[in-house]
């Protein structure tokens, strides 16, 4: 018999947590207060977060435990099952062994409850009884809906508005749980009624909904904020995902050569990385390859390190001026640069930096390409975004095939793609074309940078 | 004409769906939003569209690379506790 999923028994379910700050060779910069430029403090960060989760922000424990009654809620859902992608790898006439983690088992279909329910529960702990968040897509704020019912904490979500107009389906699930989910811009917040005043129709935006959040977040003493990736304490609630394929992996006989997984905000595929970093950290495996995947559209870590390396080593002015027309072109490595510190996790660009780990971006009709084989052979219908690392993984298991290695490769899988069928629908019908930078526009953009000194 | 690409639409990685272009062109409280350059190079000359819509000065501050997301909050933070003693 071949075994194609691997369950872990409730009772091993991980009881704790693991920090990467604990192992990391070179700490993490620290984030300064923009008024005061010091370094921030947990009082700065009150008025957003309970302490616990300030506490966890800079912990450099390694170990940090996941409290019993926060247990029992993820024992709704978890363990979740490792699979072996025999079919994959047979379609794909390869060697190599795939194994994937699959996160969209839970209630609500995605890693995002990990945190959500933490989150819901340190907040509930610390007497708060409202918590305000953003959504785009809705992912997140469905996650947070769940989890205050889990909690008993009312959930409060500002859903940019173009997607709560195109996807009422995440709005209901919402509100089912028990979640107010209103409309970004909305009337319920200065931020959000100036903005109507200026644009009746405005679609909203991220960072709109974000404002209107945090603003109602600050206007009440019972109410805090919370935020589905980026931070370290996401990233943090995350590992339970890579420690439990630990055991999984062990219960398979196989260790990762490669480990796949797509970066938006980070927190997935941190949560599924994180714990084997630390064996390639200590040494004990230097040839682990961890691949971060992105957008070609969008490329944040493969395109923007150099730029934001360069403005790093001169000051802010240079890089600035990168960005103006009179440069003569908007060079998109540049412009993608600075995004490594606003959408993408620090310890992400850290390890980045480091060396430990590797990004690559894909064109989007490939990942959808490969979504749809992986759904004809595994049978699961892949968000569009996990779609970019079942591509990788796909491009690595074929040079398996070409170099007749058996490599074993892991697949942070984040969940379904049952909202997002319209995306499917547009592949399907040969709708979606890939657009990239050519490589000579990119060079020549590059060529154009003022040279500067060595930091 | 600004409006000349807004039926334009593209999967946005950010919002994780479909937008059009008006909403790219407009989405940072009305400016362009950061990533509009990368996003839609290869669809249409939107260096020129950039150039014919928005002042240098408005696109350094698109540009600008933004803060850490923690400080970025405080600020947020701090920019809602102002409009909301000025409402008072």
């Amino acid at each position: 018999m071949k075994r194609a999923m691997f369950f872990l028994d409730q009772k091993d379910m991980p009881t704790h947590w693991y920090n990467i700050q604990a192992d990391l060779p070179e700490p993490l910069p620290p984030v300064l207060h923009p008024g005061t430029k010091q370094p921030i403090t947990p009082d700065d960060l009150a008025p957003l977060f309970p302490m616990e989760l300030i506490k966890q922000e800079v912990s450099t424990e390694r170990w940090i435990e996941i409290p019993e009654e926060l247990q029992d809620v993820y024992r709704t859902w978890r363990p979740t099952v490792l699979h072996r992608a025999y079919r994959l790898e047979k379609a794909l006439d390869t060697p190599a062994k795939i194994f994937y983690k699959y996160e969209g088992t839970n209630q609500a279909g995605s890693h995002k409850p990990n945190t959500a329910t933490a989150q819901c529960y340190y907040n509930m702990k610390e007497g708060i009884k409202r918590l305000t968040t953003e959504t785009g897509a809705g992912q997140w704020g469905s996650a947070l809906a769940m989890s205050g019912a889990f909690f008993d904490v009312e959930i409060k979500v500002y859903m940019v508005r173009i997607s709560y107009d195109q996807k009422p389906y995440r709005r209901i699930a919402m509100e089912t749980w028990g979640a107010t989910c209103i409309p970004s811009p909305s009337t319920e917040t200065k931020a959000g009624r100036d903005m109507l005043e200026k644009w009746p129709d405005c679609p909203g935006s991220l960072g709109l909904a974000i404002s209107e959040a945090v603003e109602e977040c600050v206007s009440r003493d019972d109410t805090h904020y919370t935020l589905g990736s980026v931070l370290n304490h996401v990233l943090l609630h995350q590992t339970i995902i890579g420690e439990e394929t630990r055991k999984q992996m062990e219960m398979a006989d196989a260790y990762p050569d490669i480990i796949v997984g797509n970066t938006g905000g980070g927190s997935n595929y941190a949560g599924q990385f994180l714990p084997w970093i630390r064996d390639k950290i200590s040494g004990e495996k230097p040839d682990l390859r961890i691949i971060c995947v992105e957008p070609e559209s969008c490329p944040t870590l493969t395109r923007g390190l150099y730029a934001y390396d360069f403005g790093d080593a001169v000051g802010m002015t240079p890089l600035l001026k990168m960005h103006t027309l009179g440069h003569g072109f908007i060079p998109p490595p540049v412009h993608a640069g600075g995004l490594r510190y606003h959408g993408m996790a620090p310890i992400i660009c850290h390890l980045l930096e480091l060396g430990l780990v590797e990004a690559v971006a894909e064109h989007q009709t490939g990942t959808f390409e490969a979504g749809v084989k992986f759904a004809r052979t595994e049978g699961i219908i892949t968000g569009p975004e996990p779609c970019h690392n079942v591509k990788v993984a796909s491009d690595e298991a074929l040079k398996c095939k070409e170099s007749g290695e058996a490599k074993t490769i892991l697949i942070a899988h984040s969940g379904h793609g049952h909202f997002d069928l319209a995306a499917y629908d547009k592949y399907l019908s040969g709708e979606l074309v890939d657009y990239a930078f050519p490589e000579e526009d990119i060079k020549k953009a590059l060529a154009d940078l003022p040279k500067v000194p060595e930091a | 004409m600004i409006e000349q690409y807004d039926d334009k639409t593209i999967r946005c990685p950010r919002v994780g769906g479909e937008v059009n272009f008006m909403f790219c062109r407009s989405e940072n409280n009305m400016s362009p939003c950061r990533w509009i350059a990368g996003c839609w190079e290869m669809r249409f000359d939107i260096n020129r569209f950039l150039e014919d819509h928005f002042s240098n000065g408005e696109l350094d501050l698109v540009f600008t690379p933004p803060k850490p997301k923690l400080e970025s909050l405080v600020e947020l933070m701090e920019q809602a506790q102002k409009r909301i003693k000025e409402e008072r």
